[in-house]
């Protein structure tokens, strides 16, 4: 009985509906490419079959099939030509040629895109995002029950963009399973569509410490002065580029894990805030700035146009709150110390301090050494050299030898 | 020790008093008696109040600069009524007037020694100087008895170097290294006041010296006349070297730079304040001023005895004659001057106002040649209005433009 090259390869890789359900798909082989390593009709002799593999020939007397003639190196090539195919071909994992990322442009884990920045969003209408970069905060994998397919999978990716000087939107993008980049980019589309403005104080960090919450996730935030920096949950950091946040401190509390409702949460209080010029409209008095490298003096930021300038005796006792205390809704994040290191108390560890102990001036010293031209350079020669000449000094007597209490004596060496 | 120590003090306090020519006066200048003491005079109470009239109190960009600070802190803000602010401010103005307490003139530290007592039976007790230092909790730094038993015998007084060494030893003072910074000396020095750090080298060397050690007055003097000579007054106006400078300038008969200067900025009672120091200074001055006369009187009378410092005082003329300040351009070279003293400048978006909401620099910018604004006055305080302000968008570009200049054109 004869049979195709499928049907012979079929008995090898089907597996039965049964079969699927117990898990034996794994177990079979898989359909090799065996003409990739036997031609047909190709033999360690090179047997020349006409037709197959040598040209027709009509003429009875030659026949139909010959032994070709065969150098060394073809013997040689054709014994070992297998082992040859299967070393080229790589055994394993696939190997990808990835450009390595600088450490800066690198996203939260791995080669992954999340966390990298992943450029301008496409133009929409005519409105091009030129200045913006995008963000991915998260992909994951959502599943949903349906009568007809079962469950269904969906690729879901959090998207900021934002250009840095104040506007700012993010977004969730949806795509079927494992287009991980479809969702993305369907999200730095839906991203660039829901811009809001946030107004920032010195161009730099938010006008006043805010509470705001989102499901289980609460994020206290505060103002910083010019220079400190983002310190805050990683996905806030990039937000916080997004929209061009330069210093803030925030402490999320609560669940840390649930991205877009810490990114609703953060978004809601910076979009709550009111700046120094609705603060002074709302409450008829002057916002005044007393700054640290001023000693404080004051200096008058916003004053009310609209409403009248109240005066000391229509103040009211909620007027004269301090403005940090008036913001915080009575709520304060929690404060820890830090812990100690487990070895803080250990007796080595506690004996090794005490063995530096005597050294704990040396580095102010060495400073002031250098400071003062004693020692031009802080190496052993040049110490060596000072000590020579500081020597020689006191020996000729151009220096006094510090002598005296709590000075050690100087005994002179014993000629043998 | 306590039979010693009544002959130790009558000694130091003789000493004091004895007071040869002053380190203050310089010798080219010096046409007149040398007994003046210059300690005293800088305490005299007019003498001080003339000294803090002519330092003005700039909280803004002088006293109150925006400093760099140790520590990062951010700024308070606080609501405050107009009356509220008035008195911070004036808190603010006294605290200002104790930064600028005047850093005190003093002689130098007399180099001279007494000898105590001399014991030849002491002779070759040791090879080295035993020095006693009174470390009691009473003696401070300046009056500590400090004396010194020589190998010879001889018991003396320990000299300024021995005593500022003993201080050290016993009551150390953190941070103050024992040798002095190269800043105060030439090449840095000059690399410092070349970028008008003046005002940080004489705090430095403040904090650094004793105002009576011979260090600190040597460098002060310095520094002060190369303020002089560089016509860089604005880099020690409303400093707490102020006083001093000037005192040191009326002392010497070298006031005409600075009189300039302060006719250039339009201060004329500044400029009669400085000649008046000049008079309770050197009673013996040429210049007379009567008890009643005007500040003009006084600068007039000045400029017409003292015909040789024509040249010098030509804003002053031209302030008196002409009623002219210094140009605009000349001031703003010496505010730009001011503010690269002050620090970093300030480039936080200007306050809004009643005054500018419609223009320019207002919050629309550009737009506001294309939109009319509309304050609405609220009524009593509002509570979750936010800003009340109304943009009022009648048309776009050119169209807008021209509407609004026949408006204009109606009006007129």
């Amino acid at each position: 009985m004869r049979r195709s090259g499928p049907e012979l390869w079929k008995t090898l890789t089907s597996v039965s509906k049964s079969g699927q359900k117990k898990g034996r798909r794994n177990t079979r082989q898989p359909v090799r490419p065996l003409n990739r390593f036997y031609r047909i009709g190709s033999s360690p002799m090179k047997v020349e079959f006409a037709g197959l593999n040598a040209p027709m020939r009509f003429k009875e007397e030659e026949g139909l099939m010959a032994i070709g003639e065969q150098t060394e190196d073809e013997i040689r090539d054709s014994l070992g030509g297998i082992r040859k195919i299967l070393e080229e071909k790589d055994t394993g994992k696939k190997k990808r040629n990835r450009e390595k990322l600088h450490p800066m442009e690198r996203g939260f884990s791995g080669t992954q895109l999340v966390g990298q920045k992943l450029g301008a969003p496409p133009p929409v209408d005519g409105v091009d995002f030129d200045d913006f970069e995008t963000y991915c905060l998260e992909v994951k994998r959502t599943s949903n029950m349906t009568n007809v397919f079962g469950r269904v999978h969906t690729m879901s990716a959090l998207v900021v963009t934002g250009n840095g000087r104040g506007l700012a939107g993010y977004a969730v993008g949806k795509a079927p399973i494992h287009r991980t980049t479809t969702a993305i980019i369907n999200g730095m589309g839906m991203a660039s569509r829901k811009i809001f403005h946030v107004e920032l104080h010195e161009g730099r960090t938010i006008y006043q410490d805010f509470y705001a919450e989102c499901r289980n996730t609460r994020v206290f935030a505060q103002r910083r002065p010019r220079g400190f920096g983002l310190t805050c949950h990683p996905r806030l950091i990039k937000i916080c580029e997004a929209i061009g946040i330069k210093d803030i401190y925030v402490k999320v509390e609560g669940s840390t894990k649930n991205y877009l409702a810490l990114t609703h949460a953060f978004v809601t209080g910076l979009l709550n805030q009111e700046t120094h010029q609705q603060l002074a409209e709302r409450k008829g008095l002057h916002v005044v700035e007393m700054s640290p490298s001023r000693h404080f003096l004051p200096q008058i930021v916003a004053s009310p146009i609209s409403t009248e300038l109240k005066t000391e005796e229509t103040l009211e006792a909620l007027d004269r709150l301090n403005l940090d205390d008036f913001y915080g809704e009575g709520r304060y994040p929690l404060r820890k110390p830090k812990a100690l290191p487990f070895f803080s108390n250990l007796e080595g560890h506690l004996d090794a301090r005490w063995r530096k102990h005597p050294f704990r001036n040396q580095e102010s010293t060495m400073i002031r050494l250098i400071a003062d031209n004693m020692v031009p350079r802080w190496t052993r020669d040049a110490r060596a050299a000072w000590a020579e000449q500081r020597n020689e000094r006191m020996t000729t007597g151009v220096e006094p030898i510090p002598l005296g209490i709590g000075l050690s004596h100087v005994v002179k060496k014993k000629e043998d | 020790m306590l039979k010693l120590k009544p002959k130790i003090l009558s000694l130091s306090r003789i000493s004091t008093e004895i007071r040869f020519s002053s380190q203050w006066i310089k010798a080219s200048s010096s046409s007149t008696s040398d007994d003046i003491n210059v300690e005293k005079l800088f305490v005299e109470k007019d003498v001080q109040k003339l000294l803090t009239d002519l330092t003005e109190i700039d909280l803004e960009h002088k006293v109150f600069r925006p400093r760099r600070t140790s520590i990062q802190q951010r700024s308070h803000f606080a609501l405050m009524t107009e009356e509220r602010l008035e008195k911070t401010r004036e808190r603010m103005r006294d605290e200002a007037r104790r930064f600028l307490q005047f850093v005190p003139v003093k002689e130098p530290r007399e180099e001279s020694i007494q000898i105590l007592a001399k014991d030849a039976e002491l002779k070759d007790f040791d090879s080295s100087k035993f020095i006693f230092t009174d470390i009691t909790f009473d003696a401070t730094d300046q009056d500590r008895t400090v004396v010194v038993r020589e190998p010879n015998g001889t018991l003396r007084t320990a000299n300024p170097e021995e005593h500022d060494r003993m201080n050290r030893t016993y009551y150390q003072k953190p941070n103050r290294p024992i040798n002095p910074p190269p800043l105060f000396t030439d090449p840095y020095l000059k690399d410092a006041l070349d970028k008008n750090e003046h005002e940080f080298v004489l705090d430095w060397a403040c904090w650094f010296y004793e105002p009576d050690d011979p260090a600190y007055v040597r460098l002060s003097q310095l520094i002060f006349d190369r303020i002089n000579e560089s016509n860089k007054f604005y880099v020690i106006t409303s400093t707490r070297h102020f006083g001093p400078f000037t005192f040191y300038l009326a002392l010497n008969d070298n006031i005409p730079k600075l009189l300039n200067y302060f006719g250039g900025l339009g201060k004329l009672a500044d400029c009669a304040n400085l000649v008046r120091l000049q008079k309770a200074v050197r009673p013996d001055w040429r210049v007379t001023i009567a008890q009643g006369d005007s500040d003009e009187k006084i600068v007039k009378d000045f400029m017409k005895q003292n015909g040789r410092f024509r040249d010098q005082i030509t804003d002053l003329l031209a302030f008196i004659n002409t009623g002219k300040v210094k140009s605009e351009q000349e001031l703003e070279k010496n505010s730009g001057v001011r503010e690269r003293v002050g620090g970093r400048l300030d480039n936080r978006k200007a306050r809004i106002t009643s005054a500018n909401i419609r223009g320019d620099d207002g919050p629309l910018g550009d737009l506001s040649k294309e939109y009319s604004v509309k304050v609405v006055k609220s009524e009593g305080s509002g509570d979750a209005e936010g800003i009340e302000r109304k943009v009022e968008g009648r048309g776009k570009g050119r169209w807008r433009s021209r509407q609004r200049n026949n408006d204009d054109d109606k009006k007129d």
